[in-house]
């Protein structure tokens, strides 16, 4: 009980810390938090603050990316070592800037959409209409506005991970 | 709800957009296995800790009890070397002793009743015809030769033959 609880609140703030680490590589951050999952159940312990909490998941974070990077380049272990080790550490990314980072690209990214997809998202995500009153309003099928949410979600996913990859430091 | 939490709730659900399916649940599941795992090998763990210090607390006693006589073997070896066996005993338990009482049985001690009739040799002697005759105390009577060594005597007077007085 006490894990699902865990869960559920690191899980999405885990994977979007992951997302911008691994320079928006999605199937590395996935492939990570599932190790920083297992290392918590492994090594959990008590924290008296939050904050160190999250700092100790970060860590655990970081270092499994840099065993999962280094098992899948073994043939240039020795390079990395010099090269992607001081990478990640350099880049040990606080809670705060992962989120004002991915908020920034995911805003800038809403005003590339069109004015119809802009005013789709804020009446979903923003005025937290249900997508019955959005159909209503705009004379269409639930499943219409749906289809028409999860494409925008998708082309927004993949623009914060194409900048994030751009980003990444060479 | 804050427009900052409505931007992050928007960036979870982009973020999630086209993840495998089932993803979230397919790691929950596998984590918790895992956990579960790992309290059952922590547990069995602990077991196992407390069995063996037992077994090593037993091994020691074990070990201690035979060491003081081990001990004093050498000194024994030292003082004399004894030429006989010692063989120690110890007394049995009072309910596997077997003891026994003088009965209440009465001896009785028997006589003989039979009469014994001792005869000694050279106590009779051999008489002749005449004496045998003069023995009758003129009963009528007839001694009969039968043959050469045997003689039969008969009375005149039945009676006479079941015995009479003799002087």
């Amino acid at each position: 009980m006490a894990y699902r609880t865990f869960y559920d609140a690191y899980f999405d703030r885990l994977l979007r810390y992951l997302l911008v680490v691994t320079g928006g590589d999605e199937e590395s951050a996935r492939e990570v938090l599932q190790l920083t999952l297992v290392r918590v159940v492994r090594h959990v312990k008590t924290f008296d603050a939050e904050e160190k909490f999250w700092s100790w998941l970060t860590v655990l974070a970081r270092s499994a990316l840099a065993d999962e990077r280094r098992k899948r380049r073994r043939y240039f272990a020795f390079l990395e070592k010099f090269t992607l080790h001081t990478d990640i550490e350099g880049t040990a990314w606080n809670d705060g800037e992962v989120d004002e980072k991915l908020r920034a690209l995911l805003e800038r990214n809403l005003k590339s959409l069109s004015p119809d997809e802009q005013k789709l998202v804020g009446q979903k995500y923003f005025a937290r209409q249900s997508v019955r009153e959005i159909a209503d309003e705009q004379q269409t099928t639930e499943k219409a506005v749906e289809s028409k949410l999860s494409r925008i979600r998708r082309r927004l996913k993949d623009a914060v991970l194409a900048e994030l990859k751009n980003e990444r430091p060479q | 709800m804050s427009d900052r939490n409505n931007k992050e709730n928007l960036l979870n659900e982009v973020l999630a957009e086209a993840s495998p399916a089932g993803f979230r649940e397919a790691l929950l599941g596998e984590t918790l296995r895992l956990a579960r795992r790992r309290r059952h090998f922590r547990q069995t763990r602990q077991t196992i800790g407390v069995l063996g210090v037992f077994i090593l607390l037993a091994i020691l006693g074990w070990q201690n009890w035979p060491t003081q006589s081990v001990v004093s073997k050498p000194i024994a070896k030292k003082t004399a070397r004894t030429n006989y066996k010692l063989v120690l005993t110890q007394p049995l338990p009072e309910d596997e002793l077997i003891t026994t009482r003088q009965s209440s049985v009465q001896l009785v001690a028997s006589t003989p009743a039979v009469a014994q009739i001792s005869t000694s040799s050279g106590g009779f002697r051999q008489i002749n015809d005449n004496e045998l005759l003069a023995l009758l105390s003129g009963k009528p009577a007839v001694l009969i030769r039968t043959g050469p060594h045997t003689e039969e005597l008969v009375f005149a007077n039945p009676k006479d033959q079941k015995g009479f007085p003799v002087n």
